[in-house]
């Protein structure tokens, strides 16, 4: 992170996604605890099972840790990002604005659209997209300004200054996929980009911080 | 002269340097929106980032026509010579003497720089009978040849192109996309280690943590090309994984661009 120029970053604990949200919870907010650049993000799900708070009660534990996002695995926790299966988590976290990220390869559009328009106060960020998206996100972020995207797998020639131009900087938020990924990709896709240096900066970092900033778990 | 790294921290043009991108595309793709996807409008992207020169294939080629395909790449490298170059597509779907005669007629015009397969999209495998003519000649003309790969693919397995190079030796083997996965890049080493004459494309739009270094580390930067696949992808991603990478200037600049003058013979 040093070496690509990158000063923090929302992290979710491999564990939290890979085995049991409420294991790896607690290990991202004990490491941003020793590591002053970690942003504890935590993996969420519906508490019907039991085996995630209530809504009532996560948001207050989510405040009480330090955690402003949520990140969603929809698919491979075997949930559906819809009304019966997650309303009253989309709700809560609409509710206090805290932002939901979502990988692609965990939801489809039509889900994203539905939650969207359910829950329109609830900033939704679509993360490792691809470059092959446009006829579909184009109509999703004119129809949902509470619709953003994660742009390290958002590759499409000149991507950034369409998205910029077209529905505004505002709408993109750098991420780089580390440690899976390179973060040298996404960097370059930032600084290289032919736009004004405070859009820049918007991707780069200030359009995540104010999310961050508006949420109130 | 500034460390590449910091050039891209910065968002600095290369125009300083010879880079070269190895595998580009022309015009618009059936599945999918490729914003800004002319001649002009990659020309405009290069100079931007300080890119010298592209090597592409039209998608035409690729999809419905090669014919209509080759004629507009070919236009391109006309009306941009030194910056745009082009490679000569076959589909093996057509008659050997079809694609023998469009190979021929098209070596003729300025700024061929080789032959492209992409068996993947013509749905038939790199070594079939459909391709002979088009390994026939690269081999006979000492031509690079540039064939889409991907691991586990019935039609371009990294694997596959061993026998290949080995049959026509006198041909330059570049293996595009080195297989795309990690375990393609494997693949993709292991035939380049074996095959003096088989070069790594580095172009693709996963690029997974450590995989550039590891490729170098198993061929030699000499064997590894920058290629982006403008615009069906933009190449600012691609630029920042080499400039950012983990490898000396001296690599970087090998695989950015000093490699393919070497492999394309192009004095730029």
């Amino acid at each position: 992170m040093k070496a690509a120029g990158i000063s923090r970053a929302l992290a979710i604990h491999a564990l939290a996604k890979e085995l049991a949200p409420v294991e790896g919870n607690e290990l991202i907010v004990a490491l941003a605890r020793d590591f002053q650049w970690i942003e504890p993000c935590w993996v969420v799900m519906p508490h019907h099972t039991g085996e995630m708070p209530a809504p009532e009660n996560l948001l207050p534990e989510m405040r009480k840790n330090g955690v402003r996002s949520a990140r969603l695995f929809p698919s491979l926790h075997g949930w559906r990002m819809n009304e019966y299966g997650a309303g009253e988590l989309l709700s809560a976290l609409e509710a206090a604005c805290v932002p939901a990220l979502v990988d692609l390869d965990q939801t489809n559009w039509d889900e994203v659209d539905q939650v969207c328009a359910a829950h329109p106060a609830l900033p939704l960020v679509v993360v490792r997209v691809t470059y092959r998206i446009d006829r579909t996100l184009y109509p999703l972020l004119e129809k949902h300004q509470n619709l953003s995207i994660e742009i390290s797998g958002y590759q499409p020639h000149r991507a950034i200054e369409e998205i910029a131009g077209r529905f505004g900087a505002h709408r993109l938020l750098f991420g780089t996929g580390l440690p899976v990924f390179e973060p040298g990709s996404a960097v370059g896709m930032v600084t290289y980009a032919e736009l004004p240096r405070d859009q820049k900066q918007m991707i780069a970092a200030g359009n995540l911080e104010s999310l961050l900033e508006q949420a109130k778990p | 002269m500034k460390p590449l790294r910091e050039m891209a921290l910065l968002g600095r043009s290369l125009s300083g340097e010879k880079v070269v991108d190895c595998h580009g595309h022309l015009g618009r793709w059936v599945g999918f929106h490729v914003p800004r996807c002319t001649a002009a409008d990659m020309i405009a992207t290069m100079d931007f980032l300080g890119i010298t020169a592209v090597i592409a294939s039209a998608h035409h080629s690729i999809g419905p026509d090669f014919i209509m395909g080759n004629e507009r790449a070919a236009r391109a490298a006309r009306e941009n010579p030194g910056r745009f170059f082009f490679y000569a597509v076959v589909n093996p779907n057509y008659p050997r003497v079809e694609s023998l005669a469009e190979l021929e007629r098209r070596s003729r015009e300025p700024g061929f720089a080789g032959v492209k397969l992409h068996p993947d999209v013509h749905r038939q495998p790199a070594n079939s009978e459909g391709y002979v003519a088009a390994w026939g000649f690269a081999h006979e003309r000492a031509l690079p040849l540039l064939s889409h790969t991907w691991h586990g693919s019935q039609f371009d397995p990294p694997a596959m192109f061993r026998g290949l190079a080995e049959k026509y030796g006198r041909a330059t083997v570049i293996l595009g996309h080195s297989g795309g996965s990690p375990e393609g890049n494997g693949e993709s080493a292991e035939v380049a280690r074996q095959c003096g004459n088989v070069l790594l494309d580095i172009c693709g739009s996963q690029h997974h943590y450590g995989a550039l270094e590891a490729l170098v580390e198993q061929v030699g930067a000499e064997r590894v090309l920058f290629g982006t696949d403008l615009p069906f992808i933009d190449p600012r991603p691609q630029l920042g994984r080499v400039l950012m990478s983990r490898l000396p200037d001296e690599h970087k600049r090998a695989i950015l661009g000093l490699n393919a003058l070497r492999v394309f013979s192009l004095k730029l």
